[in-house]
């Protein structure tokens, strides 16, 4: 993403390219509020600045908010992950299986909430439990979940393909077992 | 001495313009700054009442119609490093004062040796009080978190744009071309400003260019006055983002006061100090003004995540 965009859309948002995670979502709540209700700031200008036309700010604003969000998180990844997490990959990932807990505790290195990383991957942050917690039998449907998995290390700077690999032969071998269980 | 000057309006009468003013300057001044208000309310002068002093014989009209020096018509108010100018009915009477003097007038107001000066412009849309608003350094307005107040201060933002914007034609000799442009708006699908804008905008890359330096450099600075609860702190930080999605001007919103309840009592209540000794703990003069006058002075806004 160049600098230029990237200004753009913390423009958008109306904060400062500083801006904390936290903040960046609490602009964005913000903005929800404002560019999706009527209030006593809309009303007067409603004729000229239609609800239509809102609306299409708050799409504009909903995908600066997206691009924000990917960007901090990628510099996060980038700037004090990298130690700590190598430490992590290093025991766990190369010949061992990346697990629901293994996923969890990088997200908790980086000092991420699920509810943050929900707003960012559009994924559920229920979705988001269970995955990490591998509670199987609450999980989508493979093609989904592989998907979501993928994406969600992607955040995470976990080798997503490995991730995913690793989680669905566990998924797997889960739905077999309790095939025959039943 | 560099002087800058404010210009506080906003269209709706009551919200508070003139306690407004007083309060900053009464500020500024203890900082030990010096200030000047200048009192533009065409018919309801009142900052000497804010500041309990008597109004004053000389105004304005003597420096544009008996050219009396500005040094004449400063009186001292009381408050160290705080002096004020008054206006009245004839002064800023469109068929008495054009364009041009209010240049003038403008040229000699940095001249009386004041780093502030602000402008009470009083409420109302008239020509003479855009053209102040526009010719300030800082654009303030004034507003109180109702819907009629907010209503009169779109329009008088978007007539002052529309002002500006009429002006930098025309001093390009595109005078023509905004003139056109609005007479057939029937014609050319021009109805509010921003189909205005977008109708010249397109008409060449040159008036293109010209308009959004004009909105890039067009700021205003909100004050939200008479507030009651966080919630109407949201409707400020909802009326800044409107105006820039909408108009694609730059706006801050410097800061709100509080609704304070005993504000008619300090004024009204008790007529009975005739000195001016205490105006200068007037009930405003607390926590949020200090955040504001920081704000305003450093021009920087309220904290978005911690208002
Ligand atoms: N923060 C406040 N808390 C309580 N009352 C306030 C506050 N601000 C203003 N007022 C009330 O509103 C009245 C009007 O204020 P002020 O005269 O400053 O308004 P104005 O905008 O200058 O009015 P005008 O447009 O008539 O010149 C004040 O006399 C006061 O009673
Ligand atoms: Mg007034």
């Amino acid at each position: 993403m160049s600098d230029k965009k990237l200004k753009k859309y913390y423009e958008l948002l109306e904060i400062n390219i500083n801006a904390t995670l936290s903040e960046v979502n609490r602009a964005y709540e913000r903005m929800k509020k404002i560019y999706s209700t009527d209030s006593i700031a809309t009303i007067p200008i409603d004729d000229e600045f239609s609800k239509k036309e809102r609306e299409k700010i708050l799409k504009k604003i909903s995908k600066a908010y997206s691009k924000i969000g990917t960007h901090i998180l990628e510099k996060k990844k980038k700037k004090k992950l990298i130690s700590e997490h190598d430490k992590i990959s290093e025991g766990k990932e190369g010949s061992i299986a990346i697990s629901g807990s293994t996923i969890q505790q990088v997200r908790e290195i980086q000092g991420l909430s699920l509810l943050e990383l929900s707003k960012i991957t559009k994924i559920s942050k229920q979705i988001l439990e269970d995955i990490e917690l591998e509670n199987y039998e609450k999980l989508p449907p493979e093609a989904y979940l592989m998907c979501h998995i993928t994406n969600y290390t992607k955040f995470l700077s976990i080798d997503s393909q490995k991730a995913a690999d690793d989680y669905i032969e566990r998924y797997k071998k889960w739905k077999k077992k309790s095939k025959k269980e039943v | 001495m560099k002087s800058e000057i404010w210009a506080i309006g906003g269209g709706k009468g009551g919200t508070g313009k003139s306690i407004i003013t007083t309060t900053l300057g009464i500020y500024l001044a203890k900082q030990g700054k010096k200030v000047s208000l200048i009192d533009a309310d065409l018919g309801g002068a009142n900052l000497h009442s804010f500041l309990r002093i008597k109004k004053p014989k000389k105004s304005l009209t003597d420096f544009f119609e008996k050219k009396s020096p500005l040094k004449e018509i400063i009186i001292k108010t009381g408050v160290p490093n705080l002096q004020l100018i008054v206006g009245d009915i004839n002064t800023f009477n469109p068929t008495s004062i054009k364009y041009t003097q209010k240049l003038k007038f403008f040229r000699h107001i940095i001249s009386i040796n004041s780093e502030f000066i602000l402008i009470d412009l009083g409420a109302g849309t008239h020509l003479n009080t855009i053209d102040s608003f526009l010719l300030a350094d800082k654009k303030i307005v004034v507003t109180v978190p109702e819907i009629t107040s907010i209503e009169n201060l779109y329009n008088f933002i978007k007539k002052a744009l529309f002002r500006k914007i009429n002006r930098i034609l025309r001093d390009h000799q595109l005078k023509d071309v905004a003139r056109n442009a609005w007479k057939n708006r029937n014609v050319n699908e021009i109805k509010d400003i921003k189909t205005f804008l977008y109708y010249l905008k397109k008409s060449s890359n040159q008036i293109k260019n010209l308009i959004d330096k004009e909105l890039e450099n067009f700021k205003i600075d909100i004050i939200l006055n008479q507030v009651r609860n966080p919630n109407d702190i949201e409707i400020g930080f909802s009326i800044k983002s409107l105006l820039i999605k909408y108009l694609g001007i730059d706006v801050n919103f410097s800061g709100y006061i509080k609704y304070i309840d005993s504000f008619w009592d300090y004024y009204n209540g008790s007529q009975t100090h005739t000195s001016n000794e205490n105006v200068l703990c007037t009930p405003l003069l607390n926590k949020d003004t200090h955040g504001l006058v920081n704000n305003l002075v450093e021009d920087k806004q309220l904290n978005l995540f911690n208002p």
